[in-house]
């Protein structure tokens, strides 16, 4: 009698227990399976941003490059301002400005050092936060800015 | 009397136990089917999911691939502010790819000479990947 009760309690719960529990790993393996899908949809986020803002970086360069180029004020010591590009961006949350610091100057070219940094930045960026640095050389023999030559260009 | 009063309990006792292992079994059957089925449909949001951002991704490398080559189009001797830049680039199958150019500047000495450009990557699911960039007279 003892022992039938006591099986018969033994027995009773048992499969719902085994359910409750295969219902929490459930769960468990639920919560796992959103959470790589949330990591990879912010990654995929995070790359389409990352890469707009370098691209953003590269189109601010370019376009101070060729502003500088057919400038006859800029790009002498003393004198070269800051660059900020009035184009659509990639990232118009993150808005760059490219940075002039002018190195040597002659009647035959200019040579000078580009950064690009983002505007939330203070001028002169500072190298630890220039987005890219880029150092150029303008030879203005033969012509005003007739070519343009690129010695370095460095992304962070 | 008091053998046959022991029988009825233990009787009573067995027969209450069976019928509650059955609804158990019920209950808990529908628990397990329901779980499976949330299982099943979280696996195959979670494939839907990691399937459309590779694609995303695919498509922002195509992207990418069109401005370098975009680039190198660009610098070909005569190519700059041409009607059209030969871009030698195959997307991989189901990608597309285009590229619309802002103007033109003029062509003059103290005009700076850079051109935007919004390259648009299309994925096989639909899904587009905008890149906007500069090249400028090399």
């Amino acid at each position: 009698m003892t022992l039938h009760h006591t099986r018969g309690r033994d027995e009773a719960g048992a499969a719902l227990e085994l359910a409750l529990i295969f219902l929490l790993s459930t769960a468990v393996i639920i919560g796992t399976l959103l959470t790589f899908a949330s990591s990879s949809s912010q990654a995929t986020v995070v790359t389409r941003t990352t890469r707009g803002s370098d691209y953003d970086a590269d189109a601010a360069m370019q376009a101070a490059i060729a502003t500088i180029r057919v400038s006859t004020t800029q790009g002498y010591v003393g004198s070269c301002v800051s660059f900020t590009p009035t184009f659509t961006l990639n990232t118009p949350s993150r808005p760059v400005r490219v940075d002039c610091f002018p190195f040597s100057a002659s009647a035959a070219q200019r040579h000078i050092v580009l950064s690009a940094c983002p505007s939330s930045v203070g001028a002169p960026c500072p190298d630890t936060r220039a987005l890219v640095r880029a150092d150029v050389i303008f030879y203005d023999d033969q012509g005003f800015g007739r070519a343009v030559s690129i010695q370095s260009w460095s992304n962070q | 009397m008091s053998n046959r009063r022991e029988t009825g309990r233990v009787g009573a006792t067995a027969a209450s136990t069976a019928g509650s292992t059955l609804i158990e079994v019920l209950v808990a059957a529908v628990i397990m089917s329901s779980a499976v089925m949330v299982l099943v449909t979280g696996m195959s949001t979670l494939f839907s999911s990691s399937a459309q951002n590779r694609q995303s991704t695919t498509a922002g490398v195509v992207a990418r691939d069109y401005a370098e080559a975009l680039d190198l189009a660009v610098a070909q001797t005569g190519a700059w502010c041409s009607s059209t830049y030969t871009v030698l680039l195959t997307p991989p199958a189901g990608y597309t790819v285009s590229a619309s150019y802002g103007a033109c500047p003029t062509n003059n000495a103290t005009t700076p000479q850079f051109q935007t450009v919004t390259i648009s990557a299309s994925a096989p699911n639909g899904s587009t990947e905008l890149l906007r960039m500069v090249v400028r007279e090399t």
